[in-house]
């Protein structure tokens, strides 16, 4: 019993764990099929849903739940564990959506087999996110606060006003027929495998060094710890997230527009994880997969109230969910966390 | 305490997202509509849903469309293209409409276009004028010109109507609209027989153009063509009248904002624009709708409102013509629309599926537009 438990603890092992639960419940979720046909596409990435236990609807609800889960947990990283509060998260995003589409789009054969495109597209779009985002932590180090707030705030700008300006990817029209291979198994299964690196990070010496530089940095300095060294390193794996998840999102999407990507979205990201609990994965899940559900779900509303309050409700919710949990739904009075059992 | 807060935050969400799936039936005929309600753009999809309302309300007391009564779901996306993409998959999936009328924005036209198309579903939006949105498929239709059709209306308009033979233009380099009514314009001009004399670019968000109206000046024109958005029309405007030209300034349906003229002021007057709709124009069809859309709203129907009551109209006369409401016949009836008296003017869709129509030309005059006449294609 130890020793299977103690097997089951290995990363890798957890990978093909979370590999083989992804495609059990998106399996479970298309009504049980059995013909090769059916399971091909589930494994292999099929654009449209037509039949199953959910309504293409919610099925594409759940999709964009997958993908602000993913964007709300590596804003955590940067901003609960290492204390530096950029606003520009939909920047990385936004580099990692069109770098991607742009490289499946221009770079490779289109026939190429639909699985290497998925892995293709989210590395792209990582990596590609991940060197703006070097860029933009290693140039603004000296800054902290609410300075690093301004700082990132314009860089998440100027990379959507770039963009709008190339016309190759569209510009101000916005990119159009992406091909669309993302489905529910493998936003599943990425956004898991980001809570799981984000919760390996935070256990390991990398983590703890942030959670040191976000209480004291001189303190931290004086134990011997290199504030620039950590800080640009939380940069670039956050931003390589966010820029998976924004590959995913292209391809789910299947069209890109600078609109989706403006500093309205960074600040949507932010009050995910200050709405779940800052410094808190369990709280960025929650977080996440409440932003994307309510404003979705309170459509239902209109049929009893007749007029369009969605909005007006969504941001009453909001607001009573601070002013009664200031700490947010997985935090707690004292400043601590609360994760759920799986996640400690 | 906490991970039952968050429990129950979950059970929340998907009890909502569960009840997704429930729909009424009824004996009446429902289509969608989406549109931005809220967010910057909110002004769109309000002033278009009025428009709409305005139609169905009329054909419900006319009796209908063949006994049946019709019924519109509007839903809001706030002005996100991956949000209308959503309400457009909801409207379809959840609410089982028939057609969807929507969106004003090319952005989320080109974002929910591909849903409407795979479902099969006819969309007709009523403002959208890039041409790419009917390009998406053959179920997706709009009601009003596309951009380049302006560039070749204001061409006739200074030829034969203004009888101005010399012109300037002066694009927005960085704009798809402006350059593409730009291209259009100069080459029906230089077909009747004008010269263009002096073809100068700027760039969007711009705000000193003397070097550029400068060596226009020199070149003499009778007139300056400006395909761009009111921002920056109303600096130039300013500008070009500091440096003493005092020729005509024309312009598209970009101009279109009150905005335009307290950033233009009085250089604009002596202007001239092409759009898709005039209060003013005294086609009965276009009075009828005035009169009522004020005796219902309470104030004056501006472009999109038209086109949204004529998008309306035109999908009624296609439900009424259909032999089903499948959307194959729907579409084919749709297709076939043919001279449509609407309050945009007479519509015809052509083969791809965009309107074939006339446009209004306004004039400006101290501070506000003058319907002056309307050109044919």
């Amino acid at each position: 019993m130890q020793k299977i438990k103690h097997y089951l603890n290995q990363t890798v092992v957890k990978i093909f764990l979370l590999l083989f639960v992804s495609f059990l419940i998106s399996w479970v979720l298309s009504g049980f099929p059995f013909s090769d046909q059916a399971l091909s596409q589930i494994l292999f990435l099929k654009p449209f849903r037509t039949s199953g236990l959910l309504s293409p609807y919610v099925y594409s609800i759940l999709i964009l739940l997958g993908i602000n889960v993913m964007l709300s947990v590596s804003l955590a990283l940067l901003n609960g564990f290492c204390g530096l509060f950029t606003m520009g998260h939909a920047g990385f995003m936004a580099i990692g959506a069109y770098s991607s589409a742009s490289f499946i789009m221009f770079a490779i054969p289109s026939s190429t087999p639909l699985l290497l495109k998925l892995i293709a597209a989210v590395l792209i779009g990582g990596s590609m996110s991940a060197i703006v985002g070097f860029v933009i932590g290693y140039s603004s180090l000296r800054l902290a606060g609410d300075y690093l707030g301004m700082v990132t705030l314009g860089f998440g700008e100027i990379i959507r006003i770039a963009i709008l300006n190339i016309d190759a990817v569209g510009g101000a029209r916005g990119m159009i027929d992406i091909p669309q291979f993302t489905n529910l198994f493998s936003v599943m299964f990425v956004s898991a495998l980001i809570v799981l690196i984000v919760k390996r990070i935070r256990e390991s010496r990398f983590g703890r060094t942030m959670f040191a530089i976000k209480e004291n940095e001189i303190a931290a300095q004086m134990m011997g710890i290199n504030p620039t060294k950590i800080k640009v390193q939380a940069f670039v794996f956050s931003s390589f997230m966010a820029g998976m998840a924004g590959a995913l999102f292209a391809h789910s999407e299947g069209y890109l527009s600078t609109q989706t990507f403006t500093f309205v979205k960074s600040f949507e990201i932010i009050a995910m994880n200050v709405i779940g609990g800052l410094g808190s994965i369990s709280g960025a899940i929650v977080g996440g997969a409440l932003l994307t559900v309510l404003p979705e779900g309170f459509r239902v509303l209109q049929d009893f109230t007749g007029i369009d309050l969605r909005m007006i409700i969504y941001a009453l919710t909001i607001t009573l969910i601070m002013i009664f949990l200031p700490q947010g739904l997985m935090g707690s009075k004292n400043g601590n966390v609360k994760e759920f059992k799986w996640l400690k | 305490m906490k991970f039952f807060s968050a429990f129950f935050t979950f059970v929340l969400a998907f009890a909502f997202l569960l009840t997704q799936g429930c729909t009424k039936k009824n004996d009446t005929i429902l289509i969608g509509n989406y549109g931005s309600m809220t967010g910057a753009e909110a002004t769109f999809g309000l002033s278009t849903k009025d428009g709409i309302t305005l139609a169905i309300e009329e054909i419900n007391v006319a009796g209908g469309i063949n006994g049946k009564k019709v019924d519109m779901k509007v839903y809001d996306n706030g002005g996100k293209p991956e949000e209308a993409r959503l309400s457009v998959e909801k409207l379809i999936n959840v609410d089982n409409v028939v057609a969807i009328l929507g969106e004003v924005a090319s952005t989320r036209s080109l974002a929910a276009a591909p849903v409407a198309q795979q479902y099969k579903v006819p969309m007709i939006s009523p403002s959208s004028t890039n041409p790419e949105v009917t390009k998406k498929g053959d179920y997706i239709f709009r009601v009003c010109f596309i951009d380049p059709f302006q560039g070749m209306v204001m061409a006739k308009f200074a030829f034969n109507s203004l009888n101005l033979k010399k012109a300037a233009v002066l694009r927005d380099s960085k704009s798809d609209y402006s350059m593409g009514l730009a291209d259009y314009f100069t080459k029906t001009f230089t077909e009747l027989g004008g010269t263009i004399v002096a073809d100068e670019k700027y760039q969007s968000a711009d705000v000193d153009f003397k070097a550029q109206l400068t060596s226009l000046k020199t070149k003499a024109p009778d007139f300056i063509f400006i395909p761009g958005y009111y921002t920056e029309v109303g600096l130039i405007a300013r500008q070009a009248r500091d440096l003493g030209l005092t020729v005509p300034l024309l312009g598209g349906d970009g101009w279109d904002s009150p905005k335009l003229f307290e950033i233009g002021g009085d250089a604009l007057t002596n202007s001239y624009i092409s759009n898709h709709f005039a209060a003013e124009d005294p086609r009965p069809e276009v009075q009828k709708f005035v009169t009522s859309f004020k005796a219902r709203f309470g104030v004056e129907p501006d472009g999109l409102a038209s086109a949204g009551y004529d998008a309306a109209n035109i999908l009624f006369e296609a439900m009424k013509k259909a032999k089903s409401l499948e959307g194959s016949e729907l579409r084919t009836a749709l297709a076939q629309t043919k001279d449509f008296k609407g309050a945009t003017g007479v519509i015809s869709l052509d083969e791809n599926r965009d309107a074939v129509k006339s446009a209004v030309i306004l004039k400006i005059e101290s501070g506000k537009f003058k319907y002056v006449e309307t050109v044919n294609p």
